[in-house]
C-alpha cells in the first residue's frame, strides 16, 4: 500500500483501506500439542498449579475468582509472568493439549435455555477478548452499530470474512437482533452487502482512515456524539467489530467455544490467511509458514497495533493480523523538537490542539493536557504520528499520558 | 519456555508519511535561490559574498554553540542554513563583514539555541537579528551605499524611502512590472519579486508554509494600503505598489508562516496574518520607520500563543 506523502500535498493526507484478494492462500493450521493463554494479572492474584485439567467451555476459578472461560482443552504444564504492554502484568499459561473433547455444557445449556444475556457476559471472559457491548441499565440496548470497516487500513480481514463468513455473521446478527430495539451494519463503499434479516439496517459509505473509527462510524450512523473518554455502553449503545460478530456467530453455530480463527499475516507485504485454533503461539504459525529471518512482529496493524516481543503469544479472538518484517520500521533517531508545523492538528479526527498538548506530555503534565487540551477527546488513531514532521512519537506519549492518569485515578479512588 | 531471539519493540504506528524537517527546510532554502540568485547577478560579487558568509556563519554558529552545550549539531536539517540565507536577503550587499557575523550570531545563538533550539525560539530568529542590526547600526544598513561602486538602469532610490519623503508623487517614478521583475533597490533577496512569489507557491503547493497566512497578509496588506490611499491619494502610495516594495514578498513567503512563531488553527492564521498586515502599512505610512514588515511581524510573533487559543472544539467536549 503506498501511504507515502506525495509531491502534491494540498489534501490531507487519508489511508484508504486495502481489499482481500481473491488469489491469497488461506492455510489451515492443525491445532499443535502445546497452546497458550493470556490473562491480566499476576502469579499472587492467580495461583495456578500445574497439572490442573481444564475443559472447554468450562469457567475456570482460582480461588474463588472467575479467572477466564477456557476456549481450549488440556493440561496446565507451566506459568510464567509478564510484563506486556504499558508495563501490565500478565500470565502466560502453557496448556498440554488434551486429545479428547469433551461438550461445551455452558455454552450449549445458555443456548437453549436461550439466556443470550448470559451468554455474551460469559463470552466477555474468554482471555483476550474484546468484549462484547452489554446494556448496563436495562435489559436492551438502544442500538448496535456493527462495524465492517477495517480497524486499521493496512489489514484487509473484514472484506475476507464478507466473502467467506456470511452464514455465521447472519447466525451472529440474529442473535444480537434480539438485544437491542436497533440494529444496524456499516459497510464500506466497496463491500455493501444485503443479508436479508428483517430490521436490519445497513448504511454504507467511503470511509476512509481515520474516519472509520468507532466513535466518528457512531456519529455517522446515529448521529449521536458520545462525549470524550466515556464507553459507548454508558449511553446504551452497542459497538461490535465485524470480527466480534463471526466469533458469535462460530460460536453459535458449532455450540462450542472450539473454532478456528483467520489471521491476516503480512510477511513483508506477501500476505497469507491462516485459520488457527484459538490459543495456537504465534511461533508455532510461523514455524508453519515457514518464515525464517525476521527482527519484527506486530500484531492488529502497523497504525495502530502493537509490536510483539515474546513469541509464544498466543493467537486470541481479538488477534486479527500479523505483520512480519525484516528490517526495522518506525521511528528513527531523526526526533527533534516540535516546530510547530501544524499538520497533527489538521489530521486529527477528534480536533485536539496535537501541538500545544505534546509540549505539556513531553513535559510529564498529564493533567495540564487532560484539562487544558482534551487528551480524552483522542480517539487512538495515530495519525498524529504518522504525519509527524519533527518524527515525534506523539501516540506514544498519548497512550502514555492516558495510562498514568488511569494510574493516577486508581489512587485517588 | 524461554527463547533467545530477541525482536525488535517500538510503539505504534510503525509507519511514516515520510515528511521531515530536513525535507522541508531544503525545500524552503531552494525556493529561496531564485530570488538570491537575481540579487547576486543584480548587485554583483559583493551580494555573493555576503549570501556565503552568512549561510555559512549561521551554520558554523550552530555547531559551535551546540558543542558548547555538549550536543549533537544537527547543521544537516538545513534550519541554520535557511536563517542564515534569509538574513543575507534582507541586507544590502554591502554590508560589512563583521556586521553578517554578528546578525547571524544574534539569529540562530540569541534568537533561537538559548531557548532550545529549532522549534522552541519566542519570535522569528531573523527578523529578530535583523531588527537589533537595524536599530543598532543604521547607517551600515544603507542600500544606497552599493551605488557607488555601479550604474542602474533604475531610480537610484529604494522606493518605499522615496514614498516616505517625497510622497505618493514619487510612484511615478518607479513601473509596476519593473518592480515585480526586481528592477528596484533593497536587500538581496528582497528585490526579485516574481522569484519570491514562484518560490512562494512552490512551497504553498507542497505544503511547506502555511499558506493561508501569506494569501491573507497580502490581502490585508492590500485593503489597509488602499484605505489610505483612498483617503489621502496625494500622501499614501497606491496598494499595489506597497505590495511590490520593501520586504512584503519575503515576509509573505517566508518570514511571516515560519514554523514555531505562526498558529495553525484556521482562524488565527488569519487573525495573525492580518496583525501583520495592518500593523505594517501603519508603520509604513504614518510610523517612524520606512520599513515596517519587521516590527509588524516581530508584534504579531508575540500575539501568536495567544491567538492560537482560539480553536475548534475538541470531539466530544461538552456534549
Amino acid at each position: 500500500m503506498d501511504y507515502k506523502a506525495t509531491f502534491v500535498r494540498i489534501t490531507k493526507p487519508t489511508l484508504k483501506t486495502l481489499q482481500y484478494d481473491e488469489s491469497v492462500e488461506i492455510v489451515q493450521i492443525e491445532p499443535p500439542d502445546l497452546v497458550c493463554l493470556t490473562i491480566e494479572g499476576t502469579k499472587a492474584t492467580y495461583p495456578f498449579k500445574e497439572g490442573m485439567k481444564i475443559n472447554t467451555g468450562e469457567l475456570v476459578q482460582i480461588n474463588g475468582k472467575d479467572a477466564f472461560l477456557s476456549p481450549i482443552n488440556g493440561i496446565l504444564r507451566s506459568v510464567r509472568e509478564t510484563k506486556g504492554y504499558l508495563n501490565k502484568p500478565y500470565l502466560y499459561l502453557f496448556f498440554e493439549r488434551a486429545k479428547a473433547v469433551k461438550d461445551d455444557f455452558t455454552i450449549s445449556s445458555l443456548l437453549k435455555a436461550g439466556k443470550k444475556l448470559d451468554l455474551l457476559k460469559i463470552l466477555n471472559k474468554i482471555p483476550g477478548i474484546k468484549p462484547y457491548s452489554l446494556p448496563q441499565k436495562s435489559e436492551y440496548l438502544d442500538s448496535i452499530v456493527i462495524s465492517t470497516l477495517e480497524q486499521d487500513p493496512f489489514t484487509a480481514i473484514n472484506d475476507f470474512y464478507l466473502k467467506k463468513y456470511l452464514d455465521e455473521l447472519t447466525e451472529g446478527v440474529k442473535f444480537l437482533k434480539d438485544l437491542t430495539k436497533r440494529i444496524v451494519i456499516v459497510f464500506g463503499e466497496r463491500n455493501s452487502l444485503n443479508l436479508g434479516i428483517p430490521g436490519l439496517e445497513s448504511y454504507s459509505k467511503k470511509f476512509d482512515y481515520p474516519y472509520s473509527l468507532p466513535n466518528l462510524v457512531v456519529k455517522d450512523v446515529l448521529g449521536k456524539v458520545i462525549p470524550m473518554g466515556k464507553p459507548f455502553e454508558r449511553y446504551n449503545i452497542g459497538f461490535l467489530h465485524l470480527n466480534q460478530v463471526i466469533l458469535l456467530g462460530q460460536i453459535i453455530k458449532n455450540a462450542s467455544l472450539q473454532v478456528l480463527k483467520p489471521v491476516y499475516v503480512n510477511l513483508d507485504d506477501k500476505v497469507k490467511i491462516v485459520t488457527v485454533p484459538i490459543g495456537t503461539r504465534i511461533i508455532d504459525v510461523m514455524t508453519k509458514l515457514s518464515i525464517g529471518q525476521y527482527n519484527m512482529v506486530i500484531a492488529n496493524g502497523l497504525l495502530n497495533g502493537q509490536s510483539i516481543y515474546d513469541l509464544d503469544t498466543p493467537i486470541l479472538p481479538s488477534l486479527d493480523s500479523i505483520f512480519v518484517k525484516y528490517h526495522l520500521l518506525g521511528m528513527t533517531n531523526l526526533e527533534t523538537e516540535c516546530i510547530n508545523c501544524g499538520e497533527c492538528v489538521r489530521i486529527c479526527p477528534a480536533k485536539i490542539p496535537v501541538n500545544i498538548m505534546i509540549r505539556y506530555l513531553k513535559n510529564k503534565k498529564y493533567e495540564d493536557a487532560m484539562l487544558l487540551c482534551d487528551l480524552m477527546a483522542c480517539l487512538e488513531c495515530g495519525m498524529c504520528s504518522f504525519v509527524c514532521v519533527s518524527r515525534i512519537p506523539v501516540f506514544h506519549y498519548i497512550m502514555l499520558a492516558k495510562y498514568e492518569l488511569s494510574l493516577m485515578e486508581n489512587e485517588e479512588v | 519456555m524461554q527463547r533467545s531471539e530477541l525482536l525488535l519493540a517500538s510503539h505504534a504506528p510503525f509507519i511514516h508519511y515520510g515528511t521531515s524537517v530536513k525535507e522541508r527546510y531544503w525545500n524552503i532554502f531552494f525556493a529561496c535561490l531564485p530570488a538570491v540568485i537575481y540579487g547576486i547577478v543584480l548587485f554583483g560579487a559583493s551580494a555573493l559574498g555576503v549570501v556565503c558568509l552568512s549561510t555559512g556563519s549561521a551554520m558554523g554558529w550552530e555547531v559551535l554553540f551546540k558543542k558548547l552545550r555538549r550536543q549533537e549539531p544537527r547543521i544537516y536539517d538545513g534550519s541554520s542554513a535557511l536563517l542564515g540565507l534569509l538574513f543575507a536577503m534582507m541586507v544590502p550587499a554591502t554590508t560589512p563583514w563583521w556586521l553578517v557575523l554578528v546578525g547571524t550570531f544574534l539569529c540562530v545563538v540569541v534568537g533561537r539555541e538559548i531557548y532550545g533550539g529549532l522549534g522552541c525560539n519566542p519570535v522569528n530568529p531573523v527578523l529578530f537579528s535583523f531588527a537589533i542590526v537595524f536599530m543598532s547600526w543604521k547607517n551600515v544598513l544603507d542600500f544606497t551605499g552599493a551605488l557607488g561602486n555601479f550604474e542602474v538602469s533604475f531610480f537610484p532610490v529604494e522606493p518605499l524611502n522615496a514614498v516616505k519623503f517625497i510622497g505618493a508623487s514619487a510612484e511615478s517614478k518607479y513601473e509596476i512590472l519593473e518592480l515585480l521583475l526586481g528592477k528596484q533597490l533593497g536587500g538581496i533577496g528582497s528585490v526579485f519579486n516574481l522569484g519570491l512569489i514562484l518560490g512562494g507557491i512552490y512551497l504553498a503547493i507542497r505544503r511547506f508554509i502555511k499558506w493561508e497566512i501569506s494569501l491573507m497578509f497580502l490581502i490585508s496588506i492590500f485593503v489597509t494600503a488602499l484605505i489610505f490611499h483612498i483617503v489621502n491619494p496625494t500622501k499614501y502610495a497606491s496598494p499595489i505598489f506597497h505590495l511590490l516594495t520593501g520586504y512584503t514578498m519575503l515576509a509573505a513567503f517566508f518570514l511571516l508562516p515560519e514554523d514555531t512563531t505562526s498558529p495553525v488553527n484556521f482562524f488565527p492564521k488569519l487573525l495573525y496574518a492580518s496583525i501583520a498586515g495592518v500593523m505594517t502599512i501603519l508603520i509604513r505610512n504614518i510610523g517612524a520607520y520606512v520599513e515596517g514588515v519587521v516590527f509588524a511581524i516581530l508584534l504579531s510573533n508575540v500575539f501568536h500563543p495567544l491567538i492560537d487559543k482560539i480553536r475548534p472544539k475538541s470531539f466530544g467536549k461538552g456534549v
